[in-house]
């Protein structure tokens, strides 16, 4: 990377720290330092909320999704609006009044102390190690486009995040994810701008989505329906549906978020611009993989996005079969900008050059799928895939100086977002739901935040140390996600067992819960159901258990507690 | 944002229309460009 682009990103380090610090007010407060005091606007929760979510996975995977598979994955977000209305009018007014500082605190007010510590535990184990592939995974590609060691460049993401959510708290958090949600959006419109910019002077913007139309690149619904498959309309609404609801309802790192706005309606807000917004920003993030597939129909793409395999194929012992391969690439290359051409030239609906531009990319596509397997081969690593390694490619290779360099740190800033925002979450939890709970319950509250400082730190070493040495992981999205799918649908049902089933007891509730997860398990291990329904089936199983538990349970007829009511 | 009800509906009445129309416009758009 050029030495300009390298002085961006050490400008935007140096600067959103300073910026996170600037910012942080009654941080020696227990309120302060976990909730901003109750006290932040509607948008700006919403948008760090957003950022929290939108990860550097999302920058380097997702665009590399939209250019080998289009827009598909948008359908993955479909049920997002419905389920943060129904979030708004159940779970934000129960967690406000209730005063908590972690959702997995309710838990012990409705049902007793054994679930809350269960739950808060899983969020603990589970979120600890996905924050571990969250680092990893965007730190392994960009160690490979920067030259720089994977220690050094988890260092770099980690270091300068750690440090503003330990000394500045929640509202630190916060007030850089506003500003690195600009910096990311910008960058992605800047990116699309440029991909605009540098279609060839015949195609215009219609012809060029209509060749990635032609390519299969802007479907965006699916009604198969097929349990195997995720990234479908009925997955997206259905499936997806039970995971945005456990997820924004009650997984601690997004709980939070709406705790520190100033009153129920703020909260609400934060959600509804989520509603909003969401599948806007994941259509502008896949929008910018399925340019880059227009653009690498006009300009030779690499055969392989990863420059580390590329350079030891060309130099290894098959480097001649290697060379055969990538001259049979660079011949389906040709042929495939002649049919696109030919394409973008004539008028709409003219008979066979669509089908002309689909053989030829066909036979782009059989060349590149033999040599990944080439690589898988040779390399003898079977989960090969580089993917991810194509929008970096192509800010490294084809952006202006200055603009690759903004364009890093975005990527920076959606990584560190999402790490600080876990950050956050995993020391409030390990404070509130087990420090405070069970060792110090008398503390004060510089005691508290100190320790919470300590606990935050901790975790992003923890987190870090996972993220240096985790192998190979496969495709970043799904990994992060099959994480999460194994706990959220089993919590989401312990939930719904709280705020909708009066007769729960905790005993039905807490049994449900295991046997939702041992439900998801099996469905995992056994089935090929695709990992969104896995959210279903433990929510269901979790009250469908919990209930048939409660009515046979001698403790429902003690009077519930208040906080139920 | 106020805390009352009938504006707390008005605002998940207005996300369920720009909803439907957001997916309305993605299966127009997927359909034109195919």
């Amino acid at each position: 990377m050029h030495p300009v682009d390298w002085t961006i990103v050490a400008l935007y380090l140096i600067w959103i720290v300073w910026d996170g610090l600037r910012l942080t007010k009654k941080s020696d407060e227990l309120e302060g330092y976990f909730l901003a005091s109750r006290s932040l606007p509607w948008w700006a929760v919403g948008l760090s909320v957003m950022a929290t979510q939108l990860s550097a996975i999302t920058m380097i995977g997702t665009t590399g999704q939209g250019f080998v598979d289009g827009m598909r994955f948008l359908q993955y977000y479909y049920a997002l609006p419905v389920a943060m209305i129904v979030l708004s009018v159940t779970l934000v007014p129960f967690f406000h009044k209730a005063r908590v500082y972690t959702a997995y605190e309710y838990l012990e007010r409705r049902f007793d102390a054994k679930t809350r510590a269960f739950t808060s535990l899983l969020f603990l184990l589970s979120r600890s190690m996905s924050l571990g592939v969250v680092i990893s995974a965007p730190a392994i590609v960009l160690s490979v486009v920067l030259g720089i060691s994977v220690t050094n460049t988890v260092l770099l993401f980690a270091v300068p995040t750690a440090v503003y959510t330990m000394f500045g708290g929640v509202q630190a958090v916060t007030w850089t994810d506003v500003k690195q949600m600009y910096l990311i959006v910008g960058g992605l419109v800047a990116a699309v701008v440029v991909l605009l910019l540098k279609l060839p002077s015949e195609v215009s913007v219609s012809s060029a989505l209509h060749l990635a139309g032609a390519a299969g690149r802007l479907q965006t619904f699916d009604f198969t329906f097929d349990l195997t498959n995720q990234y479908t309309f009925w997955s997206g609404t259905i499936a997806a549906f039970f995971l945005f609801c456990s997820y924004f309802g009650t997984d601690q790192s997004q709980v939070q978020r709406y705790l520190t706005a100033k009153s129920i309606s703020e909260a609400r807000g934060s959600l509804l611009m989520s509603a909003y917004w969401k599948i806007p920003l994941q259509a502008l993030v896949l929008l910018v993989g399925v340019l880059m597939f227009v653009f690498y129909l006009f300009n030779t793409p690499p055969m392989l996005f990863n420059p580390v395999h590329d350079t030891a194929l060309r130099q290894g012992a098959e480097a001649p079969a290697y060379a055969a391969l990538e001259q049979e690439y660079g011949a389906a290359l040709s042929a495939r900008r002649d049919a696109a051409l030919a394409m973008a030239r004539s008028p709409e609906g003219a008979a066979g050059v669509d089908d002309a531009f689909r053989a030829s990319n066909a036979g782009v596509k059989s060349v590149r799928d033999r040599a990944v397997a080439f690589v898988k081969r040779v390399s003898g690593d079977g989960a090969f895939n580089d993917v991810n390694y194509v929008f970096p490619n192509f800010i490294l290779t084809q952006l202006p100086i200055g603009l690759a360099g903004l364009l890093i740190a975005a990527i920076f800033a959606a990584a560190m977002s999402t790490i600080a925002g876990e950050l956050a979450a995993l020391s409030t939890a390990t404070i509130i739901d087990f420090y405070r709970r069970f060792v110090r319950p008398n503390a004060d509250d510089a005691h508290l935040v100190r320790a919470s400082r300590l606990s935050t730190g901790f975790w992003g070493l923890f987190a870090s140390v996972v993220a240096v040495y985790a192998a190979e992981l496969g495709s970043l999205i799904e990994v992060v996600n099959r994480f999460g799918s194994f706990f959220y649908g089993s919590i989401l049902g312990v939930f719904i067992l709280a705020i909708g089933v009066p007769i729960a007891t905790s005993n039905g509730a807490f049994i449900g819960l295991l046997a939702g997860m041992a439900s998801v398990a099996w469905v995992a291990s056994a089935t090929k159901i695709a990992f969104l329904w896995h959210n279903v089936v433990g929510a269901v199983v979790v009250v469908a258990v919990g209930v048939v538990v409660s009515l046979l349970d001698p403790a429902r007829r003690a009077p519930a507690p208040e906080a139920n009511r | 944002m106020t805390d009352d009800a009938p504006s707390a509906r008005r605002s998940y009445l207005a996300v369920l229309l720009v909803w439907v129309g957001v997916l309305l416009s993605l299966y127009a758009f997927q359909q034109h460009y195919r």
